[in-house]
């Protein structure tokens, strides 16, 4: 399900990272489930297994996945939350996002709903699975 | 690991090479890009034990590799002219390698002369030029070697094979950590394949860095103020290039991009918007700032 | 080991000239072959192989002397195109199997091969004597079978082993400069001119500075120096051009042990360039500019050095300008054909005095050299001994002469006379005075041996034979003969043996000669001595003929054959001896005419002189008397035909007609080499009737 765009500005392994992430959350991939091995994603993807491994260092500093030594990658039992911490941030994004719709004179409500709306058709997401 | 230090190389009264410093990490896919006659090729042709430095010191996993069979018989060069021992097919090179280097796979030479299409009892010199670097792929990494150097190969592939190999190469260095480094006129095509790249001009390695950070250590600002300001209030953030159209701001910065958003945020701009860069936007602002003009070098 | 050979490259590079390999197998074992099977197809009749068969209209001979190598005696190597073929191939393999050392592509590919350099090489240079050596030994033997299957020509085991050493160790010398002239270049021009320089410049160098040397200093024998042994006819390559049956290989194992010795040397000089060599001279001329210089400096100074050459043995003439003109053509053309750009050839220019110099040192070495071979200057007591040499076998003389000639002589007034003859040459004292040329050799005490060409006065030989420590030597006589003939006459007296007293009568004869002799006084003997000297080949009066088995000190035995003329002032007796054994003509007719009965049936020999020599026909008495009357031949103008009856020889003047009359059957005569001593007896030029005094 990861999908990576090579021709995006992005960098490929901040694309890996995200796209795991999205899929720990969408529960593609449960907690404590084995990950892909670096060999398989790369294959499949087309990618720099190096690349990869970088992606996986990254997620693993953050705590979202375990390496174990010889036994490969493994999501971590709390993923999700750490996952989460790592979106907490982002609220200061949406202060930011929010102040620059009040200078543009943007009704509050609207913006308000917006969001509501947002975390209510994630729950339905949820439900449905 | 592969390491040059302080490598000079001449040829009569010209410098190839000098005074070169370069250390190329294990399982690593190594790019290299130069204009014609940066000397990547040299370059390989030291690493490979062809020739023997001036000066300075060529040594792979610790040991020189010049007249070192040991080092060598985990080395695979393949050069940008290839060379076929004459009236042969791909069956009696094989048989070549294969009594010269202890690593060579049969296995391996027969899935992918079956997977690329290519004939192994068929004389070479026959071959189209890219058949015949198809051919060479083939039998390089037949050998599977420690390291694997391809000079402006993957040029001569069409995408399809350029995707097969690239297959392969993924697989070896997961599987035993292969070392590859690759030449090319593109930046385009080592993009997508390498991670690490390096800049080889008038001698020396310019640049080098790991792929993602190159393209994450640079980074694109546009932003606008209500008042009049300079270059001045950008002061305290690493710009490479600065350009102003009246209220309206172009900077290209390194540093981290959430900080440096962060700071400029605080300045409370009209307008802001921070993107990233592609490779060759990323070589030619470091460049520039090196002093030298990125159409020089491509 | 594994280091420095591997078997796999080996095969590979076996694999790798196999085209050209193959090839030279099929040519030079097609050469080596073809002889014997002409000779087969020519010689099926020939029965007898003791036989040397010599007339030169029969084209088997001439074929066989020209082409094939003679497998009989070690010694018989005659002039052989399959050898041609081997030093052609030998060095063309090399070129081929280091022919990736004149392409970067190439080049590249072997040197990225994790093998050691050394290895590489070995394994390579291995290939190339596989394949010579392989040939050799295939071709050889089957050409050895070939001939022996024929029964045409015997051999032994040694015989095929030299011969197999020989063709072998000539392949390696010549292909060992391709691989050193390969390893120091890097493109094919380079390469080629490099292998023609290091193969001939050495010995050509040698030549020229030898040659030059003896023109300058006349006091140097010229076949006697370590230089000689550097002239092309010492020279594996070159020696065997003319059929160097007689003083063949193997007669001088210096040859062979030097070649194989300079072969490995050169070989392994070879390898060391390669390992040291820079990848990156592939494609160019010369590894470096530096070495480019050098090579072009080398090259034209083989040039160069024939203008010295000429102006030291001629003079300076007109060509000589030729000669200066092409230094600077060899110069830039060498630029031009290996490096190919007009620029280069033009920035070449300035070193072009390089060469020049190269003339002045050559002309300086050959005036320092003549110099130091004046410079030496023993005195008489630095010698231990003096012998005199007879280098070109043409010493005419007398017994004691040469005996003077074999042996070396210490006696203190000898060799003053001969040191006092050098310093006299060496100080130009003999300018104004009528000379004759002597060769000495002088073994000093220290061990050295010089040998010197001397223009001495004419008295000089005559102290010396008149030394007491030579006279006597001088004038000795043989003590046992191997053989004696004086001059056939026939003897009246035909009561017992004919044969057994005519031997025992030349004993007498002889004896009586050596006890008239020794009495005579020195100015006499030196009278005799003379007398048969100067006589030349005139052969009529009395001469008795020795042949002498002498031991020498310095070759071994020696053969000779020696003249005493007997005149009745000097040796009265025995010419009285002689005389009165020797019949009148009358005599001789009437004891012929008395063989005839008594031989009537007896088989008889006859030598009659043709065309290419002597015809032998076999005949009967009877026949002889029969067709021939010999009153009206014996005596009548130039004999032609030489008669043995009952162990006498009588010349005779025959017609053809009457010569075939002799033939038992109609068969054409075939024609013999004549036993040398027969002819001797008397020329046809003589009449058979001579007197002495």
């Amino acid at each position: 399900m990861l999908v990576i765009d090579k021709f995006s500005r992005k960098p490929i392994y901040e694309q890996i990272i995200e796209g795991i992430e999205r899929e720990i959350l969408t529960g593609i991939l449960a907690e404590r489930e084995q990950l892909p091995s670096i060999r398989e994603l790369s294959l499949k993807l087309s990618i720099n297994p190096n690349t990869i491994q970088k992606a996986f260092i990254e997620l693993d500093r953050a705590g979202v996945i375990v390496t174990s030594q010889g036994r490969g990658c493994f999501v971590a039992a709390d993923a999700r939350m750490r996952i989460r911490e790592k979106f907490i941030p982002k609220i200061a994004e949406i202060a930011a996002l929010a102040a620059e719709l009040a200078g543009a004179g943007v009704d509050e409500d609207a913006v308000l709903d917006a969001v509501r709306e947002a975390y209510a058709n994630h729950e339905r997401k949820e439900t449905k699975l | 690991m592969i390491s040059a230090k302080n490598v000079t190389m001449k040829f009569d009264d010209f410098v190839a090479l000098n005074q070169l410093n370069c250390d190329i990490p294990d399982s690593c896919i190594y790019g290299l890009v130069g204009s014609n006659g940066a000397g990547k090729s040299t370059f390989l042709r030291l690493i490979s034990g062809v020739y023997r430095p001036y000066e300075g010191t060529i040594t792979a996993d610790g040991e020189p590799v010049w007249e070192n069979p040991k080092v060598k018989s985990r080395i695979m060069y393949v050069p940008d002219e290839l060379y076929f021992l004459p009236q042969s097919d791909m069956n009696t090179m094989a048989r070549l390698y294969a009594a010269v280097y202890d690593s060579f796979s049969t296995e391996r030479f027969r899935e992918l002369t079956a997977t690329f299409g290519l004939k192994p009892d068929a004389n070479i010199g026959t071959f189209s030029k890219g058949m015949k670097r198809q051919a060479a792929t083939i039998l390089a990494l037949s050998v599977m070697p420690k390291y694997l150097f391809f000079d402006e190969t993957f040029d001569g592939l069409d995408p399809v094979m350029r995707n097969l190999v690239k297959q392969v190469i993924y697989s070896d260095v997961c599987e035993r950590g292969t070392t590859t480094i690759i030449t090319s006129h593109s930046l385009r095509e080592l993009e997508d394949t390498c991670d690490q790249l390096a800049l080889l001009h008038k001698g020396g390695i310019v640049f080098e860095s790991d792929i993602q950070n190159l393209k994450t250590a640079l980074f694109k600002v546009q932003v606008a103020f209500a008042d009049t300001f300079g270059k001045e209030r950008f002061e305290g953030i690493e710009t490479l290039s600065y350009a102003q159209t009246g209220s309206v701001a172009t900077l290209i910065v390194r540093g981290d991009r959430d900080t440096v958003t962060g700071q400029i945020r605080a300045m409370q701009p009209l307008l802001l918007d921070v993107l990233p860069l592609n490779l060759e936007e990323v070589f030619i602002y470091e460049m520039e700032a090196l002093g030298y003009a990125f159409k020089d070098i491509m | 080991m594994k280091q420095f050979f591997s078997g796999k490259l080996y095969l590979q590079a076996l694999r790798k000239v196999r085209t050209l390999g193959i090839a030279m197998l099929i040519c030079i074992t097609a050469l080596n072959l073809f002889l014997p099977i002409m000779g087969i197809s020519r010689n099926y009749a020939l029965q007898d192989v003791e036989y040397v068969i010599k007339n030169e209209e029969d084209i088997v001979y001439s074929y066989t002397d020209m082409y094939r190598p003679r497998i009989t005696e070690i010694e018989d190597i005659g002039f052989a195109p399959f050898l041609w073929a081997l030093v052609f191939f030998a060095p063309l393999l090399v070129y081929v199997m280091f022919s990736f050392l004149q392409e970067r592509r190439q080049s590249d590919f072997y040197h990225a091969l994790p093998q050691k350099r050394v290895c590489v090489y070995l394994s390579m240079i291995a290939a190339v004597m596989t394949w010579l050596a392989g040939t050799v030994v295939i071709s050889t033997l089957l050409n050895t079978l070939l001939w022996s299957f024929a029964k045409l020509y015997t051999f032994t085991v040694w015989t095929v082993l030299g011969n197999l050493v020989f063709y072998t160790v000539l392949s390696f010398f010549v292909a060992s400069f391709m691989a050193l002239a390969s390893t120091v270049t890097g493109t094919p021009t380079s390469a080629v001119l490099a292998f023609g320089f290091l193969t001939l410049f050495p010995r050509y160098a040698i030549l020229l500075f030898k040659s030059a040397l003896e023109d300058m200093c006349s006091i140097l024998v010229h076949t006697r120096d370590m230089l000689s042994l550097w002239s092309f006819d010492r020279w594996i390559v070159t020696a065997w051009w003319d059929g160097f049956a007689q003083d063949g290989f193997f007669s001088d194992p210096a040859v062979l042990v030097y070649s194989l010795i300079a072969s490995l040397v050169v070989f392994a000089a070879a390898g060391f360039c390669y390992h040291i060599r820079r990848s990156e001279s592939a494609g160019r001329s010369a590894p470096n500019a530096v070495l480019q210089h050098v090579y072009r400096i080398l090259f034209t100074s083989a040039a160069a050095i024939a203008l010295p050459f000429a102006i030291i043995m001629d003079g300076i003439d007109d060509y000589v300008f030729l000669l200066l003109l092409l230094v600077f053509v060899v110069y830039v053309l060498y630029e031009l054909m290996t490096v190919k750009k007009i620029r280069s050839m033009l920035r070449s220019l300035k070193l072009i005095w390089v060469p020049f110099v190269v003339c002045f040192a050559f002309a300086g070495s050959v005036f320092v050299a003549n110099a130091l071979v004046y410079s030496i200057r023993p005195e008489a007591d630095e010698v231990e001994s003096v012998a005199f040499l007879d280098l070109y076998g043409n010493t005419t003389g007398c017994y004691g002469e040469r005996l003077i000639y074999l042996n070396s002589c210490q006696d203190p007034e000898v060799i003053a006379l001969c040191v006092d003859a050098l310093h006299g040459v060496l100080d130009d004292e003999y300018r104004h005075m009528d000379r004759n040329a002597i060769d000495i050799s002088y073994r000093l005490k220290n061990g050295r041996t010089i040998d010197r060409h001397l223009s001495v006065p004419v008295d000089f030989w005559e102290k010396v034979i008149t030394s007491d420590a030579l006279r006597d030597t001088y004038f000795a006589l043989p003590e046992s003969y191997r053989k004696i003939d004086i001059t056939p006459f026939p003897i009246p007296n035909d009561t017992g043996s004919i044969k057994g007293q005519y031997e025992m009568m030349q004993e007498t004869v002889w004896n009586t000669f050596v006890s008239e002799y020794e009495s005579l006084t020195d100015a006499e003997k030196l009278r005799m001595i003379r007398y048969s000297d100067n006589y030349g080949y005139r052969w009529d009066g009395f001469v008795i003929r020795l042949t002498v088995e002498e031991p020498s000190d310095r070759y071994g035995t020696w053969e000779m054959d020696f003249r005493y003329v007997l005149t009745p002032d000097l040796v009265p007796r025995t010419v009285e001896m002689l005389l009165s054994l020797y019949g009148t003509d009358e005599e001789i007719l009437s004891y012929l005419e008395g063989l005839k009965a008594e031989t009537y049936g007896n088989t008889i020999y006859v030598w009659s002189k043709s065309q290419t020599g002597y015809r032998y026909i076999s005949t009967t008495a009877d026949r002889l008397f029969r067709n021939v009357s010999l009153d009206s031949h014996l005596f009548v103008g130039t004999p032609n035909t030489l008669i043995e009856i009952k162990g006498i020889y009588v010349w005779v003047n025959l017609t053809e007609s009457e010569v075939y009359a002799l033939y038992d059957s109609w068969e054409t005569p075939i024609d013999v080499k004549v036993d040398k001593e027969i002819a001797y007896k008397c020329p046809p030029e003589a009449t058979l009737v001579v007197n002495g005094g």
